[in-house]
């Protein structure tokens, strides 16, 4: 443990000083050791006891990981300064998280004093323009994950900034940023091949053409999440690589079958599986999907209008990992395909979450079967309408510990304490 | 169990931001007594471009929303709260407690600061607040909140849509009056927004909508005759109708389908004093310019060689007469309604001081006092004041004028015996007005 050379003066002054105990039986290079295990609050807590210890406790050593989101969010931007100074090229992970007075000039500061930065959240620092991303990418060559979500100022020059800048990128989430185009993913693409994660909500630009620079230079990719991106056809996801375990593609609905059957040869190793919105992809696509990816555990199909108890029969022979199951709104479902599903090796051990909200021919049938799934813990019944009280009150008393959701009234105690107090007042029966 | 409650009330506050979010055109929101629910059916319903929300879970909601504000949204200061709302979910709570319970000011509040903040936007917020009004007419909160906004509004921006705005905050009103009679915050807020467009739209247009609400008011008066709010509001249309340009009196005498003139001479002829002989027939009158009507009917000189404008006078004059006479017709409609007296005591009150002015006197503590000219500031100081004043109220009294509207009065009051509002009326204009000894 080493600290700042300019305080080892001051720290021997004051420890001769003091009184205290600790301070005389442990070296400062223990006392630094138990301090670096403490969050942000413990810190500034200690920092107010004593001259050494607060200059123990503000050592840059102790704040390389720092996380101000559950501590104070409206920080202003000498708050980021004074934390660059201190940690200087200790600090490897900041998250800003929701500090929405954060702006360029603070962050500049922060990328030259902080070259040994790895991990950076600006989310919802709404603030941030392309400057910040300029000064990371000629300062922070070390950065690996960067989330930019919700910042709405910065566009292309960002990507190509960091890209030229930080070639050790694997993680990179630009949610929202909606000026973010085709350009400014083909640079990451092409210069950070160790890309692992990219996530772009929202961003409306995203097309074929940087969804398929991603698949053919960033060999590793596992995690995408494309939400929104509703210029996105089969050529981009059709290319996606094996290494691919969370796909998100909701909302893409120009997407077809011809997308499933391509993830279902190249991709068997899916886990997580988000098609919301995917209004075209009907059973044949799942029938595909289902024969290979038999890792899939979690699957969004909410809003596939066309999809009927044939996907269900599919998904329950062969995912038996299924943990969660999202059918919102998937109008042709029926018992058949529920009782289908409860039937599945998947539902005995792993279906947790079943989500049938706004699935009208469901009826208390269905309910019956998903009696078998023990490990049920929520189910989704909004806007069910044949679905009645009895039937969830039948379930409850099988699965005890399940939660379900639907519109039904919550039942309110009775009115407890009025009928048992006494009916005279204490002091009539004491007389 | 309070888990699943919870979800169901977050799922139900989700189901009317989606509504309130999704739907542009929604105009009105109301609580739809359905006491029990015995399908698994949304309690959130879109009609037709109305919200509405049954009632079985309007508690549970409220209390939810409510508690959650107040425990996250860091509204006490002295409890350092840990959990802050973003501001998405801050909005959807705000939208949902707002529409079961406006009156609430911090939330108002809360709201003003996210304007500010720029999270929320100026149109999306004129929006929520009608939607608001539609259910609560009467809410002060939601009108004040609807000040604020369009003050800041029409003060920072250029406005494009200005014609729009102007009409949807006058439908506003008078959806607001109309929804709850009496609606004193929906006048007074049509007033504020009248005063507010002063500086802001140019003179013409200004003097095109001072016509335009003279003339609803007018329509609105005869169809509420209750309404002391909405006098008032009459009231201030007369006063902004002194203020018109020539040419916007002509538009405006030609927008009406009565003839003012005619109407002052009709009431003239019916109360001519008896015992002086009039040389001017009816005809005469009509076809009078402004300046000898107006030296008829007052018989004055001024003492300083000042021109008085005789023109907007004669204008002021008709028009108080002809609001006189529409209210004498709504009074023998409808019998026994304070509030029109009272518009009565306004008219006449105008009209009598208005006279005092043209004779340069004002009453002060009950005694007439002679006033300087307020066009030349010059003061007869050397007669004494109490004889010029005699004079002078000798003259105000011997006019014509004043002497047709003293009978008119009396007349009124003698018809209309059995209203004991036309004995207070009487006793007003004796006492208060202090014409004890002319009638």
């Amino acid at each position: 443990m080493s600290y700042s050379t300019r305080n080892k003066f001051e720290i021997a002054r004051f420890s001769g000083e003091e009184e205290n105990h600790i301070n005389k039986k442990l070296p400062k290079e223990l006392l630094l050791r138990i301090l670096s295990y403490l969050d942000v609050v413990s810190l500034c807590r200690c920092a107010q006891v004593s001259k050494l210890w607060n200059i123990l406790a503000l050592d840059g050593s102790n704040w390389q990981r720092i996380d101000l989101f559950d501590f104070q969010r409206d920080v202003e931007g000498s708050v980021i300064e004074n934390i660059s100074h201190r940690c200087g090229g200790f600090l490897r992970q900041l998250s800003l998280r929701g500090c929405e007075s954060i702006a360029d000039g603070s962050m500049k500061t922060l990328a030259q004093s902080c070259p040994n930065i790895e991990d950076l959240n600006l989310n919802k620092c709404k603030k941030v323009t392309d400057h910040t991303c300029q000064a990371l990418g000629r300062r922070c060559s070390k950065l690996q994950r960067i989330n930019l979500d919700s910042c709405p100022s910065v566009t292309d020059i960002s990507l190509k900034a960091l890209s030229d800048g930080c070639p050790l990128l694997t993680h990179v989430n630009v949610s929202w940023c909606q000026s973010i185009s085709e350009n400014g993913v083909e640079a990451l693409a092409r210069s950070c091949p160790k890309l692992k994660s990219f996530i772009c909500r929202g961003c409306k630009n995203v097309n074929d053409r940087a969804v398929s620079c991603l698949a053919t230079f960033c060999v590793d990719l596992e995690v995408l999440n494309v939400q929104g991106c509703d210029n996105l056809t089969d050529d981009s996801i059709s290319k996606l690589g094996g290494a691919m375990r969370r796909l998100c593609v909701s909302g893409c609905t120009r997407l077809t079958d011809t997308s499933l059957c391509a993830l279902a040869t190249k991709c068997p190793d899916l886990v997580t599986l988000e098609l919301a919105q995917c209004a075209q992809l009907t059973d044949a696509g799942f029938q595909a999907l289902a024969r290979s990816c038999r890792m899939l555990e979690r699957m969004d199909l909410e809003e596939c209008v066309l999809i009927t108890d044939t996907t269900l029969v599919h998904l329950a022979m062969g995912c038996p990992r299924l943990e969660k199951l999202t059918l919102s709104h998937c109008e042709l479902i029926t018992d058949y395909g529920i009782k289908q599903l409860s039937m599945s090796p998947c539902a005995a051990e792993h279906l947790t979450v079943l989500g049938l909200d706004n699935c009208p021919l469901v009826t208390d049938g269905a309910l019956e079967h998903l009696i078998s799934c023990h490990n049920l813990q929520l189910i989704e019944l909004y806007d069910c309408q044949m679905v009645t009280r009895n039937a969830i009150r039948k379930l409850r008393n099988h699965l005890p510990n399940i939660k379900v959701h639907a519109y039904f009234a919550p039942v309110t105690p009775p009115v407890a304490g009025g009928g048992a107090r006494p009916r005279y007042c204490r002091c009539c029966n004491i007389i | 169990m309070t888990d699943e409650k919870q979800a169901l009330v977050e799922k139900i506050i989700k189901d009317v931001h989606n509504v309130l979010s999704k739907t542009a055109e929604l105009y009105a929101f109301d609580i739809v007594p359905v006491e029990t629910n015995f399908r698994n059916k949304s309690p959130v319903m879109c009609i037709e471009n109305c919200l509405g929300l049954e009632s079985w879970c309007v508690k549970q909601v409220y209390l939810h929303s409510y508690t959650e504000l107040m425990d996250k949204a860091c509204f006490q200061t002295q409890k350092k709260c840990r959990q802050v709302l973003d501001s998405e979910t801050l909005l959807r709570l705000l939208n949902v407690t707002l529409l079961i319970n406006p009156d609430l000011s911090v939330l108002w509040n809360k709201r003003k600061e996210m304007v500010q903040e720029l999270l929320l936007d100026t149109s999306s917020e004129l929006k929520f607040t009608r939607l608001v009004l539609s259910r609560k007419p009467k809410c002060n909160d939601a009108f004040s909140h609807r000040r604020w906004i369009l003050g800041t509004y029409l003060n920072n921006h250029q406005i494009n849509y200005l014609e729009s705005l102007i009409n949807t905050e006058l439908i506003v009103c008078d959806l607001t009056a109309d929804k709850c009679p009496n609606n004193y915050h929906s006048w007074s807020h049509r007033l504020w927004f009248i005063n507010k467009l002063k500086n802001i739209i140019k003179q013409n247009d200004m003097h095109a909508l001072y016509i335009k609400e003279y003339n609803f008011s007018e329509r609105w008066m005869s169809k509420h005759v209750s309404d002391f709010s909405c006098f008032h509001y009459r009231q201030f249309c007369i006063k902004n109708i002194y203020n018109l340009s020539n040419v916007s009196w002509k538009t405006f005498e030609n927008s009406l389908d009565i003839n003012f003139r005619k109407v002052l001479v009709c009431l003239l002829a019916k109360n001519f004093p008896k015992d002086r002989t009039i040389q001017a027939s009816e005809q005469d009158l009509v076809s009078y310019s402004e300046e000898n009507l107006m030296k008829f009917l007052l018989s004055y000189n001024n003492s300083c060689s000042c021109n008085v404008d005789s023109v907007s006078l004669c204008r002021k004059f008709e028009l108080l007469c002809y609001e006189l006479t529409l209210n004498s017709e709504l009074l023998r409609f409808y019998k026994h309604h304070e509030s029109m007296w009272y518009h009565r005591r306004f008219i006449l009150h105008e009209i009598i001081e208005m006279m005092y002015d043209h004779f340069g006197l004002f009453r002060h503590n009950g005694v007439l006092v002679k006033k300087s000219c307020k066009y030349c500031k010059t003061t007869d100081l050397k007669q004494k004041q109490a004889k010029i004043i005699r004079s002078h109220g000798d003259c105000l009294y011997k006019s014509v004028l004043f002497q047709v509207i003293i009978k008119h009065e009396k007349k009124f009051i003698q018809e209309s015996e059995e209203d004991k509002h036309a004995v207070r009326h009487e006793k007003y204009l004796k006492l208060i007005q202090g014409l004890n000894n002319l009638m």
